[in-house]
């Protein structure tokens, strides 16, 4: 039960200029892209040299807590329609749309700058790339198409190859290796969070895939398949020789179990197993990623 | 064993994935004009994985022997033994 004032009105919890600026960055979507850049630039540099390797994290930092702010600066309507969004700063009132949009701007560009300079172009543009095809591809799509989420994962998978391209000014295989399994590590992810929120989605008119679909089974069907695609993606880093034979039984070990998850929730389809599949989820990314990085350091 | 079970992996996610279009491609078929367009979207969501899986699997086909960053390239271990060798 709320807390009410002499006049009735609900007290809220206080809302800060800085707690409204930390909720317009997403903390923990940043932070996760932060994990994901770590292990990029981890595997790729022969040895952590301190200043590029927190120039590039700090650099990614700003460009995706920019993205973050600048996709809530387009979708304040939508925002303001669903629960779950509601209380954010700008469909709550608290932000001017024109100051978030300025403070998005402006971390975005000092992120690149940052990159450029600290790292190298190629780290610099493939953070505007992932800026740019989250603001102005993703987020408008959101309202057509449950193809958003598949244009979404694109920026998402790109922060691990900004790390290895600032350790190694390549886009090699490796790098795509790590694309790909953050590419398709996010479908089974975003799937649960869309079915956990389906209701919601629908109110804000967001198409996501579980939204048009009342029996759940395109949803449970993409689920598995993604599950799928990403065991023998996983498994490569140990195939390639860019990680050891612990790296293959741990990661096998991990993609059987997220599988698992994902051809559960496919089968019951409910909102219980969809929610055990998110914390798998969740779970699995950092662990696949620290065995990487663990059995890397290893070796050496 | 490793490249045993890789393949393993990689040809059950080829045969679930052909057999979820064929049943897509099934249902398009007999489709009313209210739901074509979400199996259209669903054929995409199908061929997405598969595209990406046969992209980097090209790569590195194309990229031939891997070389690990740092490692010594196997070409010069060739040339090293030989030299060694006579």
């Amino acid at each position: 039960m709320e807390a009410q004032t002499l006049r009735g009105e609900a007290i809220q919890p206080a809302q800060t200029l800085v707690s409204d600026l930390i909720e317009l960055i997403k903390p923990r979507i940043t932070l996760m892209v932060l994990v994901t850049t770590a292990a990029g630039f981890w595997l790729g540099a022969p040895s952590i040299e301190s200043l590029p390797f927190w120039s590039t994290l700090l650099g990614t930092a700003l460009i995706a807590a920019g993205a973050s702010c600048l996709n809530q600066v387009f979708e304040v309507r939508t925002d303001a329609l669903m629960n779950r969004t509601r209380q954010r700063p700008l469909p709550a009132g608290r932000m001017e749309r024109r100051h978030a949009a300025a403070f998005g701007v402006l971390i975005s560009i000092a992120g690149a700058v940052l990159l450029a300079a600290a790292a190298n172009r190629l780290t610099a543009e493939l953070g505007l790339l992932t800026l740019l095809l989250y603001v102005a591809v993703y987020t408008p799509l959101k309202r057509v198409n449950s193809l958003c989420t598949v244009i979404g994962a694109v920026p998402g998978a790109i922060p691990p190859m900004m790390g290895w391209t600032a350790a190694t000014n390549q886009l090699s295989i490796e790098a795509w290796v790590l694309f790909g399994i953050l590419f398709l590590w996010q479908m089974p992810h975003f799937l649960a969070i869309a079915w956990i929120y389906r209701e919601d989605y629908e109110k804000g008119l967001q198409p996501m895939l579980p939204v048009r679909d009342a029996g759940g089974s395109a949803t449970a069907r993409q689920m598995l398949l993604y599950s799928l695609a990403l065991l023998p993606v996983s498994l490569l880093p140990s195939i390639l020789g860019m990680s050891t034979p612990t790296y293959f039984w741990g990661a096998l070990i991990l993609g059987l179990i997220f599988l698992g998850s994902a051809t559960y929730t496919a089968y019951v389809r409910d909102e219980k197993a969809a929610r055990i599949l998110l914390r798998v989820s969740v779970l699995y990314l950092p662990l696949v990623l620290l065995l990487l990085g663990a059995t890397k350091a290893l070796e050496n | 064993m490793q490249t045993k079970i890789f393949w393993i992996c990689g040809i059950v996610f080829f045969a679930v994935q052909i057999q979820i279009l064929f049943s897509l491609l099934r249902q398009r078929r007999q489709a009313n004009a209210e739901n074509t367009e979400a199996i259209h979207a669903e054929i995409v969501w199908t061929l997405v994985p598969a595209a990406l899986v046969t992209a980097i699997a090209l790569m590195i086909w194309q990229q031939g022997p891997f070389e690990r960053p740092g490692a010594v390239p196997a070409a010069t271990i060739e040339h090293t033994r030989s030299i060694e060798g006579s």
